[in-house]
């Protein structure tokens, strides 16, 4: 693999990017001064900052340079996870939840379940969110780490080193409107290092018709320029992508996962938190062709030396996008790519740090260490942004070692809790008939479906794996199933409990109760 | 459900998808975006803040996530 010299134009870009994060992280840090600041920026976030902030917390490295190996392997189709992944989902939490979860005042989204359901509920899904944020923040480093010894020849443990004190000193200091505000900055740098792959590519295989044509030539590559593939397709057959991405993973992504609600909670009012949610769908729109297309570039480019992918050993996919950047870029737009690169990192990074801190304080350690002064719990906030940020380095000393089945775990443990999560979101949010025992019966019983629907392969004459979309389809019908039967012989909440925590009963005040 | 049950019942269902044929799942993404841009179109202004008047259409979400919706309609229709 070629390695990178970057000239001292490109490294001052890097630097310049690195110190500007930096600078413009502290600068908004000034004024946080309680743990409402702290955790959900006073509530002034502009809907543009945030949807910025939304789009690069949700694209990090892994996804950067995955996406581009998924699209060498798969096509267009690896673009349904933006589309009817993202931008539906999206579109549906920007009109009928979002503004509801703004109103009702909550920090996290396990504070709903648990005011919604009850508190079995809500620390269930808190630990599993800590656990899962963890886990992710040791992917995080370690994809990061591989990327930039190609890219700029760091050790291991110094790219580790860097990316956690950069990112630990203004997300201790400013909380999320550090966060946010660093995250637009990163958006920016984000898409144009992936515009400028994409253009620098296109021009190398004769534009886009000339792409087509060289990967058509192609024997295996017959389905690459479908976003729709047949329903018998072993990997990503049409009814799993639409019902398992459509219509669970992607919802329960976009209303559930702590790391991406927690900023539209910092929005100002509820039009903004709407209008933030829109914003992200536009983005989003552009981001998986940026995405996706430098993988069929490669393609085009570099079939003859990779050859098919069923042939590559693991964790030779990763160098896919690193290869094109150090082959094709010139000096200066180097520079700005690699600011790409780091852009999706620390956006990512620092997004699942604050999210686990928030996450950990108001849903576990609050409810246990009860009125203390606002200072204690911001000072705990703080505390724990450090905490995380070691054990996610810790994490990423075992990730290392087998980085793709730990990655995977890591996928499928959160697979088990996705589909429960939104249908108990779902119910919780638009009937007042879900109760308390029918909601944690519907988590329980979900969580369960999963659990077996993971495990057929390992069952006696078991000599198959159910796609994971499977699964996340039939969990989420278990899930529903179960709330339902179990809510039609328990007792619910009465209206006035319900207030505010369902959309058809609105709260008294106009102002959320934060 | 014994595994050889699970196996039997998800070898049915998968032949029932695939008799469909290419155009069925092509259409079930274009239909999934239409029935969003219907919703879009009629739900009630007062649902979205929209009592008090409709803001101008640069600054009117609905009006951005109908142009959205649209767009995907498209993509689906060229690339699905």
């Amino acid at each position: 693999m070629d390695k990178i010299a970057l000239n001292p134009l490109d490294l001052a870009l890097v630097l310049a990017y690195l110190l500007g994060v930096l600078a413009l992280g502290l600068w908004i840090s000034r004024g946080v001064k309680s743990s409402r600041d702290f955790f959900l920026a006073g509530r002034t976030l502009p809907w543009w900052a945030v949807g910025m902030s939304l789009v690069v917390s949700d694209i990090g490295a892994k996804d950067m340079v995955g996406l581009a190996t998924d699209g060498y392997r798969h096509g267009l189709v690896m673009m349904n996870f933006d589309l009817v992944g993202c931008v539906f989902p999206v579109l549906v939490a920007a009109f009928l939840f979002m503004p509801f979860l703004w109103m009702a005042g909550v920090y996290t989204v396990p504070e709903y379940l648990g005011r919604r359901y009850n508190v079995y509920v809500r620390t269930a899904f808190a630990v599993i969110w800590a656990l899962f944020m963890t886990g992710t923040l040791g992917t995080i480093f370690v994809s990061a780490a591989v990327m930039f010894e190609i890219l700029l020849g760091w050790s291991f443990w110094f790219s580790v080193g860097v990316t956690a004190i950069l990112v630990g000193i203004y997300t201790t200091v400013g909380g999320l409107k550090a966060v946010v505000v660093t995250d637009t900055l990163s958006c920016i740098v984000l898409i144009v290092g992936a515009t400028l792959i994409c253009v620098f590519g296109l021009a190398e295989v004769g534009g886009f018709s000339g792409l087509k044509q060289t990967v058509d030539q192609l024997s295996w590559t017959e389905h690459h320029f479908h976003l729709v593939l047949p329903a018998d397709h072993p990997e990503f057959p049409w009814p799993a992508v639409l019902l398992g991405l459509g219509f669970v993973l992607g919802p329960a992504y976009w209303m559930g996962n702590q790391a991406i609600v927690q900023r539209t909670l910092g929005t100002r009012s509820q039009a903004e938190a709407r209008a933030s949610y829109v914003f992200c769908a536009v983005l989003k729109m552009v981001f998986p062709l940026l995405l996706v297309l430098p993988g069929l570039i490669a393609l085009a480019m570099f079939y003859e030396e990779l050859g098919h992918p069923d042939t590559w050993k693991e964790g030779e996919g990763n160098m896919l996008l690193p290869m094109m950047v150090v082959r094709l870029l010139p000096t200066g737009v180097l520079g700005i790519v690699v600011g790409a690169f780091l852009a999706g990192v620390l956006s990512n990074l620092d997004s699942y740090i604050n999210s686990a801190s928030t996450l950990v304080v108001n849903d576990l350690y609050r409810p246990i260490v009860r009125a203390r002064d606002d200072r204690h719990y911001l000072l705990v906030g703080r505390g724990l942004v450090v905490v995380f940020l070691i054990a996610g380095a810790a994490v990423a000393y075992f990730v290392v070692l087998r980085f793709e089945s730990v990655y995977k775990a890591f996928q499928t443990f959160m697979t088990f809790f996705q589909g429960p999560l939104l249908a108990l979101l779902l119910l919780g949010m638009l009937t007042r008939r879900a109760t308390q025992w029918g909601g944690l019966a519907g988590m329980l019983i979900g969580v369960g479906t999963a659990a077996v629907m993971h495990s057929v392969r390992f069952w006696p004459g078991g000599q198959f794996e159910i796609p994971y979309l499977w699964v996340a389809w039939w969990s989420f019908v278990a899930a529903v199933a179960g709330t339902i039967l179990v809510s039609l012989v328990t007792r619910p909440y009465d209206t006035e409990r319900l207030r505010g925590l369902v959309c058809w009963i609105p709260a008294d005040n106009e102002e959320a109760p934060v | 459900m014994s595994p050889i049950h699970s196996t039997n019942v998800l070898a049915t269902v998968t032949p029932l998808w695939a008799t469909a044929g290419p155009w069925a799942g092509k259409l079930a993404f274009i239909a999934v975006f239409v029935v969003l841009l219907i919703w879009l179109i009629l739900m009630p202004g007062r649902l979205i803040g929209h009592a008090d008047g409709r803001p101008p259409w640069w600054r009117n979400a609905r009006v951005w996530a109908i142009v959205v919706t649209v767009i995907q309609v498209f993509v689906y229709l060229r690339w699905g």
